[in-house]
Order: C-alpha cells, then sequence, then structure tokens
C-alpha cells in the first residue's frame, strides 16, 4: 500500500506539470487556433531567466519568481507580437505559423546551448529547497510541494478570470466566434496578447520547477508539451475542466502504471488510449459537437 | 507581398529541416590547418582525422574528456614533427550521441576522405559501422562499453574494456567481499549499453547465487526517475545497481537518496565523473574502473595544458587512440600497406601491442582490449581504491 501512495504522490506532482502546461496551452490555442509549439521554448526559457535572476543576479526566491513569470508572460506575448503577427499579416495560414513556431523553438533550444553550454545550470542557492518532506510516509521536496501549491493557486485564478470576469468572457467570446466579437468592438489583437501572456505565465510554472529540480536545461518542453497537447484534444479543444481532467490522467498513468508496465511502453500505451479516444470521440471528453 | 510569403515559407522549412537532421551536426577543428580544400585528407599537407563526440546534450561531459585526450596527443604529435613528418588534424562532428546524427556525421567525414573515425558510445559505434565498412574507414572507440562491440567488424578496435569486463570484475568482488548484500535491483538506461549491463550482471549476479528482484528502464536525456525509483525501493534491495551514464546516472542517485533509498549503489567506470564524485550523495558508491596509472610525465603534461590533475581514464583512452593511429598510419606507410583506412586496420593487427599512456594495450581478435579493472570505493570525494583484479 504505501508504494501506491508514494507513486500516487509522485503522479499529483507530474499531473500539475502536465495541467500547467496544458492549460496554458488551451488558453492559446483555444482562442486564437494557433498551435504555438514554442510553449516548449517559453517553458525552457523561464528556467533560465529563473536561473538569471536568483543566480547571477543574486535576487531572493519569492521576488525572482515573482519576476520571471512576469518575464515569461512578456515572452510569449512578444512571440506572438512579432513572429507570429509577422506571419499571419502576410496572409501566412496556420500551418505556416507552426513551421515559424518549430523553427523558432529550434532556435531557442540552440540558442541557449549556444549561450549556456549545453551542461544543466544547477541551483547552488537552491540547496535548502531540495530538502524532503514526509507527506504520511511519501517523499516530496519541497520545490515538487511548492510547485504544487502555486499550481492549484495559479488554476484556481485562471478558473475564476475567465469565468467571473469581463476581459475573461470576452475571450470566451473571441475564441467562440470571433468575427462577432469583432463586430461588438473586441479587439483580437488585444486579446489575443492577453492569451499569449496568461498561457506563457502558466508554462513558466513547471519551467520554474524543472529548473531547480534538476538544472535548467534546454530541450525538455516538447516532450511534455506535445503530451499536454494531447491533453487538451483529449479534454476538449476549449474545455479547460477537460484538459485538467485528461492531464490527471496522464500524469497518474506514468506513475501508477509502472507498477504492471515496463516504462520504455508507457509512451506508446498513452498514444494508443488516445489514438482510441479520438477515433470514438473526436471532439474530446467534454468538447461540444461542432 | 507574395514574394515575402515564399520566402518565410523557404525560411521555415529550411528550419523545419535543420530540426529533422539533428541540427546541431556542428564541426570545428583544431590543429595546425584543416586542409582547406576538404578533398582528399591525407595528399594535403596535413593529415586529419575524424572524431564523432558528443560535443552537446546529455553526453557532453564525456565528449568534453574525449576531447582533451585527443587535442594532446595531437599537440605532441605536431609538436614531435607530425605523422610521417605531416601535421596531424582532427575535425570534431558532435553526435550528441545519438546513433542517426552520428550516421550522418560520418557520412560527411566519409566525404572528404577521413581514414580514421574516433567513437564513443555502444549504439552509436554500432549505427557507424556499416558506413564505415563501406568506406574503408578505421574507427576507434574509446567510450562504448556495449558487449556488441566485441567482433562487431574488422575496422573497429576498443581502447576500453568493454562492459561485460567490468561486471563480471564487479559481482565477483561483491560475492567474495560483500556476501551480505544477497539481492539487487537494477536501473539501465534503455540502449545498448544499459541492456548490456543489465544482462550481463542479472547473468553473473544469478551465477553467484544472488537474486535480482527487478529492473527498471528509463530514455538518455532522462530526468524524472522517481517512478521507477519508488517502485525498486519498495522491494527493499540490498544493492542498487545503476546502469546509466552521464547526468542520468548523477540525477538518478540524487533521487534515490532524496526518495530514502539505503541500498548500497554500485556502478561501473560511468561513475566516475566530477558530477558524481564530488556530490554528497555519491558518497559510498562501489564502483569498478579502468586501472589508471598514468606515467608522472604524462599527468605532468595533462597538468600543464587543462590546469588541474584530476583526470579520468577516458582522457587517456582518446589519447591512446590518437597516438596509435600515428603509430599505425607511419607502419603502414613503411610497409607498403598503403594509406587508407584498411591499411591502418592491417597495421594495427599486425602491431597489436602499443604503448599508451597507461602501460601496455594489446588488442584481441575481436578488435577489444584487455586491461587490469579496479574497484573502488567514493569517500571525501574521491575514488579510493579497494581491489584490483
Amino acid at each position: 500500500m504505501e508504494i501506491l501512495w508514494q507513486l500516487f504522490i509522485q503522479g499529483v506532482v507530474l499531473s500539475m506539470v502536465y495541467l500547467l502546461i496544458a492549460s496554458g496551452f488551451s488558453v492559446i490555442y483555444g482562442t486564437t487556433g494557433h498551435f504555438h509549439i514554442s510553449h516548449a521554448g517559453v517553458f525552457t526559457l523561464a528556467g533560465y531567466v529563473l536561473y538569471l535572476l536568483m543566480e547571477s543576479m543574486g535576487l531572493p526566491i519569492w521576488i525572482s519568481l515573482i519576476l520571471a513569470i512576469v518575464i515569461s508572460a512578456i515572452l510569449g506575448a512578444l512571440i506572438y507580437l512579432t513572429l507570429y503577427r509577422a506571419v499571419l499579416s502576410r496572409n501566412g495560414t496556420h500551418l505556416v505559423l507552426f513551421i515559424a513556431s518549430l523553427g523558432l523553438l529550434t532556435v531557442i533550444d540552440n540558442g541557449i546551448v549556444a549561450i549556456f553550454s549545453p551542461d544543466p545550470q544547477t541551483f547552488t542557492t537552491s540547496v535548502e529547497f531540495n530538502k524532503v518532506l514526509m507527506i504520511l510516509g511519501a517523499p516530496v521536496t519541497v520545490i515538487q510541494l511548492g510547485m504544487i501549491i502555486i499550481g492549484i493557486v495559479a488554476l484556481l485564478l485562471l478558473y475564476v478570470f475567465m469565468n467571473r470576469t469581463k476581459a475573461g468572457r470576452m475571450i470566451k467570446a473571441a475564441s467562440v466566434n470571433p468575427d462577432l466579437s469583432q463586430i461588438v468592438g473586441i479587439s483580437l489583437k488585444k486579446i489575443h496578447v492577453i492569451c499569449y501572456a496568461i498561457g506563457s505565465a502558466l508554462v513558466a510554472i513547471p519551467g520554474f520547477y524543472f529548473a531547480l529540480d534538476t538544472g535548467a536545461n534546454s530541450g525538455k518542453g516538447v516532450e511534455l508539451v506535445i503530451l499536454a497537447v494531447m491533453a487538451v484534444i483529449m479534454g476538449g479543444i476549449r474545455s479547460l475542466v477537460g484538459a485538467w481532467i485528461a492531464s490527471l490522467f496522464i500524469g497518474m498513468f506514468y506513475n501508477m502504471s509502472i507498477l504492471w508496465i515496463p516504462p520504455h511502453w508507457q509512451t506508446s500505451i498513452i498514444f494508443f488510449l488516445f489514438l482510441i479516444m479520438i477515433m470514438v470521440r473526436p471532439t474530446g471528453l467534454f468538447g461540444q459537437r461542432a | 507581398m507574395k514574394f515575402n510569403k515564399v520566402r518565410l515559407l523557404m525560411f521555415s522549412f529550411i528550419l523545419f529541416l535543420g530540426i529533422l537532421s539533428g541540427c546541431s551536426s556542428s564541426s570545428s577543428s583544431t590543429g595546425d590547418n584543416e586542409g582547406s580544400d576538404g578533398s582528399n585528407s591525407t595528399n594535403g599537407d596535413t593529415i586529419a582525422i575524424g572524431a564523432i563526440f558528443p560535443l552537446t546534450g546529455a553526453g557532453a561531459t564525456y565528449g568534453e574528456m574525449y576531447k582533451q585526450g585527443v587535442d594532446l596527443a595531437i599537440e605532441e604529435i605536431n609538436a614531435a614533427g607530425g605523422v610521417n613528418g605531416k601535421p596531424l588534424s582532427v575535425i570534431y562532428e558532435d553526435g550528441r550521441a545519438e546513433p542517426k546524427t552520428s550516421v550522418q556525421a560520418i557520412q560527411t567525414l566519409a566525404a572528404k576522405d577521413i581514414p580514421f573515425v574516433l567513437s564513443a558510445y555502444t549504439g552509436v559505434t554500432l549505427g557507424i559501422l556499416p558506413t564505415a565498412e563501406r568506406n574503408k574507414i578505421t574507427v576507434i572507440n574509446g567510450g562504448g562499453q556495449g558487449d556488441e562491440l566485441a567482433g562487431a567488424s574488422p575496422f573497429l578496435f576498443n581502447t576500453i574494456p568493454l562492459l561485460g569486463l567490468e561486471v563480471e570484475v564487479l559481482v565477483k568482488y561483491l560475492t567474495e567481499e560483500k556476501p551480505e548484500l544477497k539481492n539487487a535491483y537494477v536501473i539501465h538506461v534503455d540502449d545498448d549499453s544499459g541492456r548490456s549491463g543489465l544482462n550481463k550482471f542479472t547473468e553473473e549476479f544469478a551465477k553467484n547465487g544472488g537474486e535480482i528482484l527487478g529492473s527498471g528502464s528509463h530514455k538518455f536525456g532522462e530526468t524524472n526517475f522517481r517512478a521507477i525509483l519508488t517502485k525498486a525501493k519498495a522491494s527493499n534491495p540490498d544493492l542498487l545497481y545503476i546502469a546509466s551514464h552521464g547526468q542520468d546516472a548523477k540525477l538518478v542517485i540524487d533521487q534515490a537518496k532524496e526518495l530514502g533509498i539505503q541500498s548500497q549503489i554500485v556502478n561501473t567506470s560511468w561513475t566516475v565523473i566530477p558530477e558524481i564524485v564530488t556530490n554528497p550523495n555519491g558518497q559510498g558508491i562501489i564502483h569498478t574502473s579502468i586501472a589508471f596509472n598514468p606515467a608522472e610525465e604524462w599527468l605532468a603534461k595533462y597538468k600543464e595544458k587543462y590546469g588541474t590533475d584530476q583526470v579520468s581514464s577516458y582522457v587517456s583512452n582518446y589519447y591512446d587512440a590518437v597516438k596509435i593511429f600515428a603509430q599505425a598510419y607511419e607502419y603502414a606507410i613503411e610497409n607498403g600497406l598503403g594509406e587508407d583506412g584498411e591499411a591502418i586496420a592491417n597495421a594495427i593487427k599486425e602491431i597489436k601491442e602499443f604503448e599508451s599512456a597507461n602501460g601496455i594495450i594489446t588488442f584481441n581478435d575481436d578488435g577489444t582490449s584487455i586491461r587490469q579493472i579496479d574497484v573502488s570505493e567514493i569517500v571525501d570525494n574521491q575514488s579510493n581504491l579497494i581491489k584490483s583484479y
């Protein structure tokens, strides 16, 4: 029983990583329709920004975290305002935008290697955050617990923002019917900038976690983002709650299934389940039929 | 407008191709010059050899050490007048420790008529062999230890003893000196070398009466090992054999300690990297390594160039590889064997015994080499020798 509980706790940690990445992607893709694969690049950059703030500038962790979230949000918005708008203003299709985004991701991942070397940049000031706590016999590091708490707060804020504020309702309107929204005076550009900023702030949180846990490293984001995208599709494109449930499933599957399934089969099985699911229900768990 | 769109599409497409082709297969070279026309490497006024090393990615720690050995040997050879009167240079290709990227790298080198290539990693070395054989390129591996490398090709020589030999010694030591450790769990990287480690350890340990409680694999370059380690912990093994290398091994060890695993951790020479030896979590690990007693003179040269005397046997494996090439090349020319890769391979087989930075190295007929294996324990941030085999 102890092992089940320990795997469950590790599952919660991994689920939170997918939850945050998927929520960020869902906010961006659900509204703009852009397949923003550079989401993985923002994930990586966030870790390095935190590294620069904490290690190079010596700022305390709380100030660094807040600053790094803001910087990540700005970076996300900048990617939209510069690269994506340049593509779209020249009538580039969403496919061209996707390829451009993939190109940007390569530039980010390799640029970081050129600047920081391929070695992971480990935090020296974060040693105390690697301390292990026991939750009813299951070991959890301070960083993991911190990410879970910050993640839950961020997701609650996101839920409230999307459902209870005027800006959130405008985003929903723009995602369901962009043309009509423009007619009633909603600026799509402004909405899109907000979505990119929110999405990038969300993906920054697991980015920080990975950096603090095993060192800031480039190239680690793509696989996580692809699985998170799968969670978004499984949950239903515009359904935050759907993406959350699917992310929880993926995170838990990776940890709990290790009892019965060899690790090298896990990813194939997840994709196989995904294929079956979208054949049975192409709109996802909570997606409305078109 | 239309032109811009086309250009953008082309730009994106090229970037995409970049990603497909592994994107950072960069190359650089050292030495006096590189044979600037790049056509026939040995016809110019310099002799160029190739090296396919992990210069980026999770294997970069090792790549850096390999490179040190190569650069040191080249500097020394050139200072003494070069090979057969011509300066020696090396073209580095970044194989990222990935077979796919490395196969592209050897094709690049083959196109430049390079007769001799240094390689590392089992999967990579096995992957590049077909291209090497087709183009008659002699390959020396000083890093990969998978047992499939034995006899893999008449063009392949290994200056590093294969993993099987190390694991045999490790299990022998454990059964003789630590008979109280009766069962083991294996964590291994899911590649040729990791599976070699798992299979050999399972075989040897069982033969000596030990029990394997289970095993868990992970991808190369993974960062989260907590699930497989939690499962390992639940079976409460006396021994935890970690057949992972580089950054992966470091993180497995860190996370094992984080999860409170008390088992005795054992590993092979893969452990001997600064990230583990000087890591608080690495203390107490028992590991094998290839006996490394370099000559004082060699150590002094190393220290002069790199400013430290903390040197690993990987450095000397590649230092030796370059020196072996130089000797074999001169031998081939003197004895009229020719100067292509095949001639070099034949010369190595005929010479058989070479002086090296680390004692005499003798090649077996299957291209493997035998060296003394040490068992050590990591104490106070260094590997302390316990016993030699």
